[in-house]
């Protein structure tokens, strides 16, 4: 039987979106006041983090 | 007499050839250029396309991607190989001639925006979409056709990501930030779990298009409750001037100049999403201020402050006799601009003009804002 492997790509991803979704959704929330100086590092590091996830781990398996 | 069986080890075994130490090398054999991105991938066991990114995105931060690229070209070694025949020269020769027909289109300023600077666009955002699908695990063949194909397709879906990203970006500063944050959590916990399954990386893309724009559009504080358009208010007593004027987008003037302040603390609050804010003070009245922009400049009385997060609180005490107006602006993008007496500061020279384009002298004093 074919065990399909982690693929960890997907797995950065959803963790750093999900971190960036519940900070943008506090923000609309007005829990905190989400700001340039520190709202733009959080995206470009969101990006970043999928990208060097993929980078690193190559493309997927193709069955 | 016994024969010994066991194996004779040779008395002098011959030594193990040492590993050659690591060499950075440009490679020969997966050169989109000059092989600099390719050898720093092989020598940092990383896809190289991490590093061709990199580059291009130094290349517009004072061209520094291009300084290092050629001094990597010209100090770093090549490996020796050669280059594949018919791959990655052809490939690079229908790719520019591409790239160079959208730019000559460009410059012969055509009537249509789409043959205009809107084909630069789209040519751009094809080549990030598909350098995106190689980052992402997509795989490229030697045909030069197929490669362009696959651009051609990936400026269509950058394209629609792109409209997509405008339309979440205007539905969160519409008000629709919970529900897409919301959304934005939920398809990153979808790509946790299919992570275990094999992955669906092609959910990445969908959720960037919701929590880019949503991300831009919460840091700037963008919020488009109050219409879009240009507005001008210039109440005539103190009984119509409002505590809150809001715009959406767009410009928005408020003129106190014919307003006979009462005595003590009158609270005016501006909020403008997208766009420009013009406040004229009555004379005589002490200034107080609390200005956040996102993104652009405010100048309160002459006062220029400009760059992202900009902030200018000024709290000061009036003197006895004077009243107070204290001005609570909030810019998402844009300009915020606090007049006395309708003197506007010219943005260019700094000379002072009225409405009529008049240059006029401002006493100093009446510039000021509180002590």
């Amino acid at each position: 039987m074919r065990v399909r492997r982690l693929d960890r790509t997907s797995l950065v991803a959803g963790v750093v979106i999900v971190i960036t979704g519940i900070i943008l959704l506090l923000d609309r929330l007005d829990a905190i006041d989400l700001r340039f100086g520190y709202g733009l590092p959080l995206l470009i590091a969101t990006l970043g983090a999928i990208l060097l996830a993929a980078g690193l781990e190559g493309p997927p398996d193709r069955d | 007499m016994t024969e010994d069986t066991t194996p004779q080890t040779p008395e002098n075994p011959a030594p193990e050839p040492e590993p050659e130490p690591r060499r950075l090398t440009r490679s020969g054999s997966d050169a989109v250029i000059g092989g600099v991105a390719s050898g720093l991938g092989r020598y940092f066991g990383v896809d190289p396309i991490l590093f061709r990114i990199g580059f291009v995105v130094l290349a517009f931060v004072g061209a520094a991607g291009v300084v290092a690229y050629l001094a990597l070209l010209v100090f770093v070694p090549s490996d020796g190989e050669p280059r594949p025949a018919g791959t990655g020269s052809r490939a690079i020769a229908v790719g520019g001639t591409i790239v160079l027909g959208c730019v000559l289109v460009t410059f012969l300023s055509p009537p249509l925006f789409f043959f205009g600077p809107g084909l630069l666009v789209v040519a751009l955002v094809g080549l990030a979409g598909y350098l995106l699908w190689r980052a992402l695990g997509g795989r490229a063949d030697g045909d030069p056709a197929r490669t362009v194909g696959r651009i051609v397709v990936a400026a269509l879906i950058g394209v629609a990501a792109l409209g997509a990203a405008l339309g979440v970006g205007l539905a969160a500063a519409l008000g629709g930030g919970v529900v897409i944050a919301s959304l934005a959590v939920v398809a990153g916990l979808a790509l946790i779990g299919t992570a275990f399954v094999g992955g669906a990386r092609w959910l990445i893309v969908p959720a960037l298009v919701l929590v880019l724009p949503l991300g831009v559009v919460s840091a700037a504080g963008i919020e488009f409750d109050g219409g879009v358009g240009d507005r001008e208010y210039r109440p005539a007593t103190m009984s119509q001037v409002r505590d809150q004027y809001d715009l959406g987008a767009g410009s928005m003037v408020v003129d106190l100049r014919d307003i006979d302040l009462p005595q003590g603390r009158t609270d005016l609050n501006v909020d403008v999403g997208l766009g420009e804010a013009v406040v004229y003070v009555p004379s005589g009245a002490c200034i107080t201020s609390d200005v956040q922009v996102g993104a652009g400049a405010s100048d309160i009385l002459d006062r220029e402050n400009n760059g992202v997060d900009v902030d200018d609180v000024n709290a000061g005490t009036p003197p006895t006799g004077r009243p107070e107006l204290h001005i609570d602006a909030d810019i998402g993008l844009g300009v915020v601009e606090v007049v006395r007496e309708g003197h506007l500061r010219d943005q260019f020279d700094g000379n002072q003009f009225n409405r009529f384009g008049d240059r006029v002298e401002v006493d100093d004093d009446e510039g000021t804002l509180c002590a």
